[in-house]
């Protein structure tokens, strides 16, 4: 064998492998064929769109530049892989409020549109897959644990971004998660600015300079918006619906 | 003489001869030791039996994946979901009077146009706030009001013009949900339950009317509908799943 026989044969090796685990689903996956609802079986008709709501690809990026996704996951496995759709809140509410179990494994379309699917390489901090459903979702839990009923979904939301935002901060603040969470405070994101007149709308609660508030620049707002838009609990044509065939009344799904 | 630990240097030093004695110990040994031109060797059969080894363990699994290479496959085929806790999960139970209400209230949206969100109707319709058509345990009138519209004048002796039939495309649940939604709320406070079952009939009487899909009027309301729906009334204290609306399980 010369080197030349060699070095060909190395780099076919590498390159087909390459080529076949790398490029070939790349580009498939970008513009996967678009599934469509069945009339009869499934509630709703049409294509399978979900649509996302907010500065979704503005967001991504601060996401993706910040390396996210070095710690937080967003994918909700198969039963057979892992453990996430048993656990209450990862890949949808267990007990929702007004939608029943709306638990379901990630699809390819939950990540159209974007660069890269976000998927994550480790899950250091939780996943977000649902991070726009559970964080209100806690909080309507809260405020009805403690008997108020009058907290709409809309203000939970609210109260979900102001906490986002102080996540961003410093996650020592945020006191869901201070005591064990390892995530880097994103200071960069904010800046502080004088009081005029009013405090501002989305100034942070922390205390600072004399007549100084904190407030989320740009980018932390894109990042929110992001962050507020992954819901992915939406009903899935039959297709794509894995719900056992006897799923009981509450399974919203397909 | 020959030294027996140096055997290639022998007594005669005859450079051709020795040399020629080594060509043919090496011939002999490239001929037993199979060595190749260049120095490269033959690979020894156990690395062959190593990587088939590896490889059918490699094919083993690939092909208990189901799919050998299939991109457009993202779950296991056969694939279903296992959940542990499947019958725990859905959401929590609320009262029938608020799982009625709950789902009533943005139906009322299709209303709100004209009826008001507060239920007053601001002049140039009728109020739903007091009305005796809506409260009252006559439900059958309300409900045929709904379904099939209105012309004429309502309770109150005014003439608001005609209502437009809303029961096209309304199933019971959403019949049920509304009714109930407007006898407890605006003020009004009735404090039953209209059920799915009691629109269920509501809907069947309404299409055996003697001329179905058109208005009703007050006249035909006062005649022939004045009395309750039929069907088991439903203590609105009972728990039932805000979704399916069936009894919660305990």
């Amino acid at each position: 064998m010369s080197f030349r026989t060699f070095a060909i044969g190395l780099t076919a090796s590498f390159a087909v492998a390459w080529l076949a685990v790398v490029i070939l689903p790349f580009f498939k996956l970008q513009n996967p064929a678009p599934v469509s609802f069945v009339e009869g079986i499934d509630e709703q008709s049409g294509i399978y769109h979900p649509k996302r709501s907010g500065r979704v690809v503005n967001g991504y990026e601060v996401y993706a530049a910040n390396g996210c996704y070095q710690c937080h996951t967003q994918v909700a496995r198969p039963t057979y892989a892992g453990n996430d759709l048993n656990r209450p809140d990862l890949a949808g509410i267990k007990g929702d409020f007004e939608r029943g179990d709306t638990r379901r494994e990630s699809n390819v379309f939950d990540y159209i549109g974007l660069d890269f699917a976000p998927i994550g390489v480790t899950r250091l901090g939780p996943d977000l897959v649902n991070l726009g459903r559970r964080l209100p979702h806690e909080v309507l839990k809260a405020a009805r644990d403690q008997g108020d009923d009058t907290l709409t979904p809309q203000q939970a939301e609210a109260i979900a971004e102001r906490r986002l935002f102080l996540h961003l901060y410093n996650p020592r603040l945020d006191p869901a998660v201070a005591e064990w969470s390892a995530c880097p405070p994103h200071r960069f994101l904010f800046e502080e600015q004088e009081i005029q007149g009013q405090r501002s709308g989305d100034a942070l609660e922390i205390e600072t300079g004399e007549g100084m508030e904190i407030v989320p620049k740009p980018q932390a707002r894109a990042l929110v918006s992001y962050l507020m838009s992954l819901k992915h609990d939406d009903p899935v044509p039959a297709s794509m619906n894995y719900a056992p065939a006897d799923a009981g009344g509450d399974d919203k799904e397909g | 003489m020959q030294h027996s630990d140096k055997p290639d240097l022998d007594e005669t030093l005859n450079v051709t001869s020795s040399h020629e004695r080594m060509l043919r110990d090496a011939a002999a040994v490239a001929r037993e030791k199979h060595v190749n031109e260049g120095g490269s060797e033959p690979m020894s059969l156990w690395i062959f039996a190593a990587c088939a080894v590896i490889l059918l363990a490699g094919g083993l699994a690939l092909g208990n994946a189901g799919s050998f290479f299939n991109y457009n496959q993202t779950v296991k085929p056969d694939y279903v979901r296992i959940l542990k806790d499947a019958e725990g999960g859905g959401p929590p139970p609320v009262t029938a009077l608020k799982a009625y209400m709950a789902q009533g209230s943005k139906i009322y949206g299709k209303c709100i146009g004209c009826h008001a969100p507060d239920g007053k109707g601001g002049g140039a319709y009728p109020a739903l706030a007091g009305s005796d058509w809506v409260l009252g345990d006559d439900t059958e009138r309300f409900a045929m009001v709904i379904l099939n519209g209105l012309s004429g004048p309502t309770s109150t002796g005014k003439d608001f013009g005609v209502m437009p039939a809303q029961g096209i495309g309304m199933g019971p649940r959403d019949l049920a949900a509304v009714m109930t939604y407007v006898r407890n709320s605006f003020g009004n406070s009735t404090g039953d339950v209209i059920t799915e079952e009691m629109a269920a009939e509501a809907i069947k009487i309404s299409e055996a009317r003697a001329n179905p899909g058109t208005p009703v009027t007050a006249g035909e309301l006062d005649a022939e509908h004045a009395k309750p729906l039929p069907g088991e009334p439903l203590d609105p204290a009972t728990m039932l799943n805000p979704v399916t609306l069936e009894p919660a399980e305990e």
